[in-house]
């Protein structure tokens, strides 16, 4: 159920966002849940395209655009700012795509997590530097097309909760559009924790995902249920806990509806299936003991 | 009371007694005892606001832009590569709008690598946007860090405070340190509002098409030479409130001089001794120290140097392809005078190398026989 | 004190500051289709023939609304306890669920409620008395479905009943083991609590003649049922110890002792044949046996009960036919059988039987019982010339239940149709329709047409009495692939538990099972799909990128101006509520 403060919208229709943009959903979920004392800052990214030109805004909330590799600091120099103010009551959140995080903003969100200041840090993670046509990123899945790798990316995705949860902040979580009720629960949970807080959603992208525009929140769940995208949430990086028992459905059901995946041999599928499996293994593993 | 104090503990008290909220930083070679002195003063509950140990001097910037952004006062400080790292954010504050004050300890900048003084560093970010300064000793420079702080949220620019190196930096010196009522009725509490006010919500910074991009260059051109009166009334303040002062262009002997030699920063010291024993030798020759950069006090210089036929120029920097930033400058602010000066560029003190009250007279004395201005700079050295 | 006079509107003039709302861009224009909600029908209400509303009452159950879940039952059912009970579940056959993993139990759902959820009979009181006078002749299923539905209509009627209580073949014909009297006599008092007036020990034909009852009402409907068990046409039924299977239960119903000995043959593979066996079971007969000509997955039987019967220690025959009954003084001795063999379809779809040559074998018995249907008592009715064929079925109208005569109508087992209870309270519902057609000059089949579930025979009560209640689409029918199971976790049907061990089962009528617990049945609620029913699980809404649907207090609507037309919302609903279409698309 939807809390009754939740019920209003942050976002407003006539965004830029392309159709079926799981980005823009993602962002609206966040935002209901955080309300109007939140300062949201943004990088350039699809979210800078979603969030329109000047004189418009997307966003019912102040928003600031910040430059590509420091969502964190932008986010934590302003929860700063806040705490001295006294305005402790305002969330300061950042939203950043795959590539502000796992690549060029790296640096300066392990900086900030390290200090533990007070934000939210949402990952916005459609595999691909998709606002400027679709170039690889170090999220960008091994053997995946992109522009830059027409011939199926060599590298493999970074494990990046993995070095999030090295940070030891008080709350990360993997989310997901296609369980938005999970999704609004972690990001309810992030507003009430002092620190830093990582919220990496998987945000499916039809236009470089190679699929059509109506299958964006279904390939969410499907990479939910395969267990590609498992849902789950680390406390102190250390106490793990899955949030959502996934259906445990073959990795294809997810790669057979998007083009980026068609080259896949069934030997490919199968390499992919057997390191989905052990890393859900892994998975399952770190929740053992937990107390959560 | 003088208190004996290296430049960078005098700028850490310049921070202190501006009330800064807000401090960001990132250890580098020779800032960081600024970085430690205010480390100290938060330890000790004497600093007013909170500090941000950042893991770069570009998330530093970040995180000060933003805070500003925010509503509070902020402050960074740097030297050599960590300006450069901080170069992108250095536009992005000035385009913002945010009264940062950085203070940049000039250091040269890698490779080879090394540690000395050379303005090239802060020099080089000369068309960022911000406001810079050079300041001649510790005194200057706790005294220029907070008048930086009324300039600019007066302006909502950023203002740069430069240093040498070691030499202001590292230098113990008597230093006076305003008392805190001074400085408050000086330098009122920051008070810009918000730009992130959940009431009156905006989107700051979104993408504009070129023309309005333009217009917004076009004004902060504008009203960085709006600055102008306001530096000089903020100094002219500071000196009836605290009793002392800097003007953007200090003049020294340069009515009757025959040649005048134009420095910056803590060479400027030197010079002022090497003037006055020139002056003793039957030369007659004056000194122009800048300490303003941007904006480039030309009507200051044309008005001082009008009538003056001889010009040598000191720079502690260099730019490849053409000379020493300060002659460049100065030569296109002269340029409009009808008898346009023979202006004779040196470059010397590269990396904190030695520069000499000799070395000095040798050069304003040749300077002062070269009868045109030659585009090339003239390299001082040392023999090795 | 503002140290610089620097006021917010000093900036918003020196950087971009934008206050402006994106809604000045009409991104609806980017596409011409438009999600649009519309309830669909599930495909267990298009198999259940009295048309139950199942997946709306699992939604209603969903939110813990049990008696709603029990009312919407109601609308088209007023027997949910009965059927809940002996039902054959045809709507689980067709259960979307059946294709993940197994059926919701639907029938256990609907007994769960019946026993557990509050009538509201003020509810379901019509807004409008006629002044109409309707008769049913029989309180059968029919007979109490017709009445239900009339009354509900406003009619008044009166039913007339040969036997000393209501009920017919659900009072007689089913034993106490498998749906209790109490049950009954709560389900006959609800329809009596409507107005219904039921007058039993009247038999039509013989106390009061058809004309004359016809005279004293404006309609008729006729639901005699089907009474008199049909002969195996040997030589020998008339000797001691040879019964019909219809006879029997209704003796024993009757509270009437029969005493046919230890060794029992019978006949049939339906119903009553497997209720005539475990009845004299339970009535001390030890060495039963069925004989039935076909194979087990030929029984009409529900294959729960024939389970029932072989955990009872019930022997069955298979592929035996009897050909010959052998007396011994006057009384049955044994059964001569022949065995058979399956062959090509016959109409009904099944194998048909024929006799292997030589293959005799005897089975001794004390008695045998004949289950091998029923057939109507239906002279009666010639009196006002209404055709009968030879079976003595009332001829009717299948679309209209009219008879040959004006103002008559039949249905149930007596006019033929298929011989379980929930056809026969369809059936009853159709003459309700029917009658109400009648008096209102309307045409049935168009009626039916416009409340039609689906391409069956059934039709929606509650749309025929308000259409706009609940808007739905009856005829789009919600397949298996159009329900999206990435929202649904598997999870265990959740069985009617047997409330008596087998062993004891034998010695007590008790009723042998129970109904589901009230903790566990949430679960079997939420493995309900739902299907085509809008949950309101706001799916649609969270997921929508554009933010174009708008989340009311009872549904949904789409800003057209903004929608993208994406069709996320349509590819990702649970139970195919959104549908894309060209054009405005817009709104419940």
């Amino acid at each position: 159920m939807i809390a009754s403060e939740e019920q209003q919208e942050y976002m407003r229709s006539g965004h830029m966002a392309c159709p079926g943009c799981g980005e823009a959903s993602t962002m609206r979920l966040v935002l209901k849940v955080l309300g109007e004392k939140t300062i949201v800052v943004i990088v350039p990214s699809c979210v800078g395209v979603i969030s329109a030109t000047f004189p418009n805004s997307t966003f019912k909330v102040p928003c600031f655009h910040s430059a590509f590799e420091i969502a964190a600091p932008t986010a934590a120099g302003i929860a700063n700012a806040l705490r001295v103010q006294g305005r402790e009551d305002v969330t300061a959140l950042a939203f950043a795509g795959d590539g502000g995080t796992f690549d060029i903003g790296l640096q300066s969100l392990s900086g900030a997590a390290d200090r533990n200041d007070n934000f939210i840090y949402v990952c916005l993670d459609n595999e691909a530097y998709m606002n400027t046509g679709i170039q690889s990123s170090s999220s960008t899945p091994q053997g995946v097309w992109t522009m830059t790798t027409p011939g199926g990316r060599q590298g493999r995705k970074k494990k990046f909760m993995q070095i999030i949860a090295a940070h030891r902040m008080p709350y990360a979580a993997t989310a997901s559009i296609g369980h938005p009720h999970d999704l609004m629960a972690k990001i309810r949970k992030a507003k009430n924790i002092k620190g830093t807080k990582f919220i990496h959603t998987l945000t499916p992208c039809p236009t470089g995902w190679r699929m059509p525009e109506n299958l964006s929140a279904k390939a969410a769940m499907l990479a939910v249920e395969t267990k590609l995208f498992p849902l789950y949430e680390v406390i102190d990086g250390t106490e793990y806990r899955i949030t959502h028992q996934p259906l445990g459905l073959p990795v294809q059901e997810f790669t057979k509806i998007q083009g980026r995946y068609r080259h896949f041999t069934e030997e490919d599928t199968a390499i992919l299936q057997r390191e989905v499996d052990d890393e859900w293994e892994q998975l399952v593993a770190k929740t053992k003991g937990c107390k959560l | 009371m003088k208190t004996l104090l290296q430049g960078n503990y005098a700028v850490a008290e310049a921070v202190r007694l501006a009330r800064v909220q807000l401090v960001a930083a990132y250890p580098i070679t020779p800032q960081t005892p600024i970085y430690e002195k205010l480390s100290d003063m938060e330890n000790e509950g004497i600093l007013p606001g909170v500090m941000m140990r950042t893991e770069s001097e570009h998330s530093a910037m970040a995180a000060c832009i933003a805070a500003s952004l925010t509503g509070v006062r902020t402050f960074t400080a740097t030297a050599s590569q960590g300006l450069a790292l901080m170069h992108e954010m250095l536009h992005f504050a000035s385009g913002n709008r945010v009264p940062i004050v950085m203070c940049n300890v000039n250091r040269v900048v890698a490779v080879p690598w090394a540690f000395g003084s050379d303005q090239s560093d802060s020099l080089s970010q000369r068309d960022t946007g911000w406001l810079q300064f050079y300041c001649e000793d510790a005194q200057e420079a706790l005294d220029t860090v907070i008048q930086a702080y009324r300039i600019a949220e007066q302006a909502l620019l950023p203002v740069m405070v430069a240093i040498d190196g070691f030499f202001t930096s590292h230098f113990i010196e008597p230093i006076e340190i305003p008392d805190q009522a001074s400085v408050d009725a000086f330098l009122p509490a920051f008070s810009i509002p918000t730009r992130f006010n959940e009431a009156d919500p905006a989107y700051i910074a979104n993408v504009v098409n070129p023309e309005q991009y333009m217009g917004y260059r076009q004004k902060s051109f504008e009203d960085m030479e709006n600055t102008r009166p306001l530096i000089k009334e903020a100094n002219e303040e500071y000196q009836r409130i605290i009793g002392r002062g800097y003007e953007a262009v200090e003049s020294v002997n340069t009515d009757d001089a025959d040649i005048v030699l134009v420095t910056s920063g803590a060479m400027t010291s030197t010079a002022r001794v090497t003037i006055q024993s020139l002056r003793e030798k039957g030369v007659k020759a004056g000194l122009l120290k800048m300490k303003l950069l941007r904006p480039f006090p030309t009507r200051e210089v044309q008005e001082i140097l009008k009538n003056t036929r001889k010009i040598a120029v000191l720079d502690r920097n260099i730019s490849l392809g053409k000379g020493g930033i300060w002659c460049q400058e100065l030569k296109a602010a002269l340029y409009p005078l009808e008898n346009r000066p023979i202006i004779t560029g040196y470059i010397a003190g590269i990396c904190g190398a030695d520069v000499s009250p000799d070395m000095i007279e040798d050069m304003v004395v040749k300077a002062l026989e070269r009868e045109r201005s030659d585009d090339l700079p003239i390299w001082v050295r040392r023999d090795q | 004190m503002n140290g610089h006079g620097i006021t917010i509107e000093n900036i918003k003039k020196i950087v971009p500051f934008s206050q402006g709302s994106t809604e000045i861009f009409l991104t609806g224009l980017w596409s011409s289709r438009k999600p649009i909600h519309l309830d669909k029908t599930s495909p267990c209400r298009q198999a259940c023939p009295v048309g139950n509303d199942i997946s709306r009452a699992f939604y209603e159950a969903s939110m813990g609304h049990y008696d709603e879940a029990l009312r919407i039952f109601r609308q088209d059912n007023p027997l949910p306890g009965v059927c809940g009970r002996v039902c054959y579940h045809p709507c689980e056959s067709q259960c979307n669920r059946k294709y993940y993993d197994e059926a919701v139990n639907i029938r256990g759902f609907e007994r769960f409620l019946a026993d557990n959820g509050k009538v509201d009979i003020g509810r379901e009181r019509p807004a409008l008395l006629r002044k109409e006078k309707v008769a049913i002749v029989g309180s059968g299923p029919a007979g109490l479905s017709a009445a239900y539905h009339l009354a509900r209509l406003g009619f008044s009627v009166t039913i007339l009943e040969a036997l000393p209580m209501a009920g017919g073949m659900l009072r007689y014909g089913i034993p106490e083991y498998r749906l209790p009297k109490g049950i009954l006599d709560k389900e006959i008092s609800y329809i009596q609590e409507l107005g219904v007036e039921i007058k039993t020990g009247v038999t039509v034909g013989k106390d009061l003649s058809l004309s004359e009852t016809r005279k004293d009402y404006q309609a008729i409907f006729l639901a005699i049922g089907a009474h008199s068990g049909m002969q195996l046409g040997l030589e020998g039924e008339d000797l001691l110890g040879v019964m019909d299977g219809i006879t029997y239960l209704r003796t024993i119903n009757l509270g009437k002792k029969v005493r046919l000995g230890k060794k029992i043959a019978v006949i049939g593979g339906g119903n009553t044949a497997i209720d005539c066996a475990r009845t004299a079971r339970r009535l001390g007969a030890k060495d039963i046996t069925v004989i039935y000509r076909r194979t087990r997955a030929e029984m009409p039987a529900l294959a729960e009960d024939v389970d029932g019967l072989e955990r009872e220690g019930i022997k069955i025959e298979l592929l035996a036919a009897p050909k010959r009954l052998i007396s011994e003084n006057g009384k049955i001795s044994g059964v001569e059988c022949l065995r058979m063999k399956l062959g090509e379809a016959d109409t009904t779809g099944r194998p048909s039987p024929f006799p292997v040559e030589g293959s005799e074998f005897i089975v001794p018995v004390d008695a045998m019982i004949a289950a091998i249907g029923q057939a109507p008592e239906a002279a009666f009715v010639k009196e006002l010339g209404i055709s009968i064929s030879k079976n003595n079925v009332i001829q009717i109208s299948s679309e209209t239940t009219a008879t040959s005569v004006d103002g008559v109508f039949a249905g149930g087992d007596g006019a033929g149709t298929k011989a379980f209870v929930a056809d026969a309270i369809a059936s009853g519902k159709l003459g309700a329709l029917a009658v109400y057609c009648y008096f209102e000059g309307k045409d049935v089949k168009k009626e039916l047409k416009n409340h039609q579930i689906g391409n069956q025979q059934s039709f929606s009560f509650q749309h025929f009495l308000n259409p706009k209640h609940y808007p739905v689409d009856l005829k789009k029918v919600v397949p298996y692939e159009k329900i999206n199971t990435l929202c649904f976790p598997h999870g265990v049907r959740h069985n009617n538990p047997e409330s008596v061990p087998p062993k004891e089962a034998v010695k007590t009528f008790r009723e042998g099972t129970s109904g589901i617990e009230a903790s566990r049945m949430p679960f079997e609620i939420y493995r309900c799909f739902k299907c085509g029913t809008c949950t309101h699980c706001d799916l649609c809404f969270l997921l929508c990128p554009d933010i174009s649907i708008i989340k009311g207090t009872d549904g949904y609507t789409i800003k057209t101006d903004f929608c993208k037309g994406c069709g996320q919302c349509a590819t990702t609903c649970p139970r195919n509520v959104i549908e894309m279409v060209e054009g405005p698309g817009g709104n419940t």
